[in-house]
């Protein structure tokens, strides 16, 4: 199995406040990860280092064997490391075809047509095709994003919060969404998440963040036992 | 259509002096166009369009400056001034966007270039003619070997001048609906997403500023040698805030309400100075105000609303 | 063979001036984030203002209380009837602002024509300071720039207007929650800023002269100042960045004309913003 992604001492600093504190994270390849914490424990900030949006004050990161620290954020992605953001970040004036297309990227793709009807099945959207994404309600704009993602052919997806907002029902198809992308389109997955059921559903290994630096990782019953874990954050 | 035909009619029926007046009107539209495919459909408002326009002047002005040539110099400079202005904002463009500069600043620093622009102008005299600016003669129109007609005639450089609008208009109407343009535009809704699908939005934008660049340089080209006249402010910030004012007011998500905006704002400018000589500013100030604050469309983006006219303009 | 003392001296008297024309914009465009470009104007309203005063035949100390009062007025109007619509549409508002920047420029020349004023300079003779021969009134402008600084440092630190003030831009829901007016504080901080626009324009008066075009320069300089000085810090930045801008144009113009020393600092301060987007002092 090869690691599709590894980040080393992973650092970055904000006016004297430690946001991501020497990182080392690896998930290989074709597998689906969950990071959990509390707030502000820098899981975001943690993507932002990984996808370019913000340039780390020291460590690495790595995608696929090659050096992609300090890239922008556009170099990135084409590469193949596509992100979701935490509130639907997608193009609320046009339709929900149109949305996907662009998603297609400035390489394009064989048979558009096709392809945008396979991944609007996927996503569940394909019978509000035509309406306008700005109007679909909160649950289908993520799955929209969500399906856009997968649109610009990623190696590696990066799920912030794919489930905030949603009502019990739809994050259970998330979960069902999720699992399905990494098992048949064999993409890696990292998705934080604030939503305890949702990870137990998706059933992966989980990696603990607490103040900018990885507490615990594993298995979700392990880190459940786990004192430490269990003292900063679970209960809730 | 039936409104481009009246248009391409019209000389027949005006006097010289009106057609003049048309004549500027349309290279004000093309001015305006230049702005809108930046500001509508790009979504970076740039304070600075008299920059490009009045250094496409100063190029045709000097183009004749440099008589005698072997080749027709108006050609000369409209073929220099498009590259020179769009290669200025593409610089400009490269320097700016690819840091991140929030589009606030964009503002202020296009500002800023139509001022410094200007004030060069006035100071270096030797090369400007300063405050006294440089007098420019009718171009011709002319295919070596075959004929010159130097366009003395108003009537005949209403053509010409309504066919660069024409021109400029539809270059834009391609654009916008091209895959080109649907980036764009994506970049204009939602600059993060589109960065985020691997498309290097610095460089969508610095091309579309390239463009508007050269579309107001070939304007400010022909403006040269229809006034017959270039002076520090056709590159100052006055005229680089009209063409915003002109531009918000027609309705700056359309190409033809960029258009449309220009040539209305600037004819009515006309008939009102006539008529409430001094004040037509105060009320083009309130107008555009309002316009700001409640008819977002612009006023073709409202009739079109309004009346549901459909179709891209 | 330049003139040490001449040469400190000029960059002082730029950079105070540059002070107190910016500070006004560095409230509202740095703490508001309201992108007012009428500031140009309103200095011109408290130019006039300081002219129609000495014209009348009282003296320019008058003007300086009158003037900051009269443009806080124009302030009010502004945010009344248009800023107050338009806080969360930031190009909205500079363009708005810039509408009113062409009426109030309108509206002066209706009211004073359009050839331009002076204002009569009570510091005219010289100083000697070092062996250098300074304008008094320069001299004046310096002093004044650090009271101005002084006073806006004390009211937003120690006053408790300023301290709600400062707690309305930080996090205006909280502040709400906590029971603060808000849009009151954000009018009257516009206000101030306006204020301060009006005081920058009674000041250079005397020694730039009144017409309907002299605050331009200002709005553009000012600008610069913010940008480049950052909108972290208030009066942090409002002095790098005028130190910066001014202290270089200043420096600069000894060896070329005015306008070409401008144009070196604005190529300059636009590789600045490039290297530093957020300017010197970082805002959120």
């Amino acid at each position: 199995m090869s690691t599709v992604l590894q980040t080393r001492d992973l650092r970055k600093e904000f006016d004297g406040v430690v946001a991501t504190d020497g990182v080392n994270y690896a998930i290989d390849n074709k597998t689906l990860e969950c990071i959990i914490g509390p707030n502000g424990a820098g899981k975001t900030t943690f993507f932002d280092l990984i996808t370019g949006v913000l340039t780390p004050d020291s460590g690495t990161v790595e995608f696929n064997g090659d050096d992609i620290t300090g890239l922008s954020v556009h170099e990135i992605a084409r590469k193949g490391v596509v992100r979701k953001y935490q509130t639907p970040s997608i193009y609320n004036e046009i339709s929900v075809d149109r949305n996907i297309r662009i998603a297609f990227g400035e390489d394009g793709t064989t048979d558009p047509n096709r392809r945008v009807k396979k991944i609007l099945n996927r996503v569940g959207l394909a019978a509000v095709d035509d309406q306008i994404a700005g109007t679909l309600d909160h649950g289908r704009k993520q799955w929209l994003e969500i399906g856009m993602v997968l649109a610009s052919d990623p190696s590696l997806i990066l799920l912030d919060e794919p489930t905030a907002g949603m009502t019990t029902s739809e994050t259970s198809r998330t979960a069902d969404l999720i699992t399905e992308i990494n098992d048949k389109e064999n993409i890696s997955i990292i998705t934080i998440e604030h939503d305890i059921d949702f990870v137990r559903q998706l059933n992966c290994p989980v990696t603990v963040l607490h103040n900018g630096s990885v507490l615990a990782s594993g298995q979700l019953s392990d880190i459940e036992d786990n004192n430490e874990v269990q003292e900063v954050y679970l209960g809730r | 259509m039936v409104g481009t035909i009246i248009l391409f009619l019209l000389p027949l029926v005006a006097s010289p002096y009106l057609s003049f007046l048309a004549a500027q009107y349309y290279l004000f539209g093309l001015l305006g166009i230049s702005l809108g495919i930046m500001w509508g459909y790009g979504g970076i408002l740039s304070f600075g369009q008299a920059a490009f326009f009045g250094l496409g002047a100063y190029i045709m002005a000097w183009s004749f400056g440099l008589s005698p040539l072997p080749i027709n110099p108006a050609y000369i400079a409209l073929m220099i001034a498009p590259l020179a202005t769009g290669l200025t904002a593409g610089l400009l463009g490269l320097v700016l966007f690819y840091s991140d500069v929030k589009d606030v600043y964009f503002v202020i620093i296009t500002l800023a270039l139509s001022v410094i622009l200007e004030q060069l102008a006035v100071s270096a005299s030797d090369i400007f003619g300063g405050f006294n600016g440089i007098y420019v003669p009718r171009m011709a129109l002319s295919i070596p070997g075959l004929f010159s007609i130097k366009l003395i005639n108003d009537r005949l450089f209403y053509y010409v001048a309504l066919l660069a609008m024409l021109g400029g208009y539809v270059v834009c109407y391609r654009v916008v609906n091209s895959p080109f343009g649907e980036r764009l535009i994506a970049i204009r809704e939602n600059e993060r997403r589109t960065k985020s699908l691997g498309y290097d939005t610095a460089w969508y934008k610095t091309q579309a500023f390239a463009l508007s660049g050269s579309l107001a340089g070939i304007a400010g080209a022909l403006y040269a040698t229809l006034s017959q006249f270039v002076s520090p402010p056709l590159t100052g910030f006055v005229l680089s805030t009209e063409v915003v004012i002109w531009v918000a007011v027609g309705g700056r998500t359309l190409l033809l309400g960029a258009a449309v905006g220009s040539i209305l704002v600037n004819a009515a400018s006309t008939v009102l100075s006539s008529v409430i000589a001094s004040q037509y500013i105060m009320i083009l100030g309130i107008l555009f105000i309002i316009v700001v604050v409640a008819f977002r469309r612009g006023i073709v983006g409202y009739i079109i609303d309004r009346y549901d006219i459909k179709g891209k303009l | 063979m330049l003139d040490i003392v001449a040469v400190i001296s000029q960059i002082i008297f730029a950079t105070s001036v540059l002070i107190i024309a910016a500070l006004g914009l560095g409230i509202t465009f740095g703490m508001m984030g309201v992108i007012n470009l009428a500031h140009g104007a309103l200095i011109t309203v408290g130019a006039y203002t300081a002219f129609a005063i000495t014209n009348a035949g009282l003296s320019l100390w008058v003007a300086f209380i009158i003037a900051p009062v009269v443009v806080a007025l124009v302030g009010l109007i502004m945010e009344i009837s248009v800023i107050s619509r338009l806080y969360d549409r930031p190009l909205d508002t500079l363009l708005a602002t810039w509408g009113f920047a062409l009426v109030i420029q309108e509206v002066i020349k209706v009211i004073f024509g359009t050839s331009a004023r002076s204002v009569p300079n009570p510091y005219s003779d010289p100083v000697v300071v070092l062996g250098s021969s300074l304008p008094k009134y320069r001299l004046f402008l310096t002093g004044l720039s650090i009271g101005v600084i002084l006073v806006t440092y004390i009211g937003f630190q120690y006053t408790s207007f300023g301290l709600r003030s400062r707690a309305v831009i930080q996090d205006d829901q909280m502040a709400n929650m906590l029971g603060t007016n808000v849009n009151r504080v954000y009018r009257a901080t516009f206000m101030i800023g306006a204020a301060l626009a009006g005081l920058a324009g009674a000041a250079v008066a005397p020694i730039v002269g009144v017409d309907p075009r002299t605050g331009i320069g200002y709005l553009v300089q000012s600008f610069f100042v913010v940008i480049v000085g950052g909108t972290g810090q208030l009066l942090a930045g409002t002095l790098s960045g005028s130190g910066l801008i001014g202290g270089s144009a200043a420096l600069l113009s000894f060896e070329s004309s005015q306008t070409f020393a401008q144009t070196i600092v604005f190529v300059f301060a636009i590789i600045v913003i490039r290297l530093r987007p957020q300017g010197i002092f970082r805002g959120q």
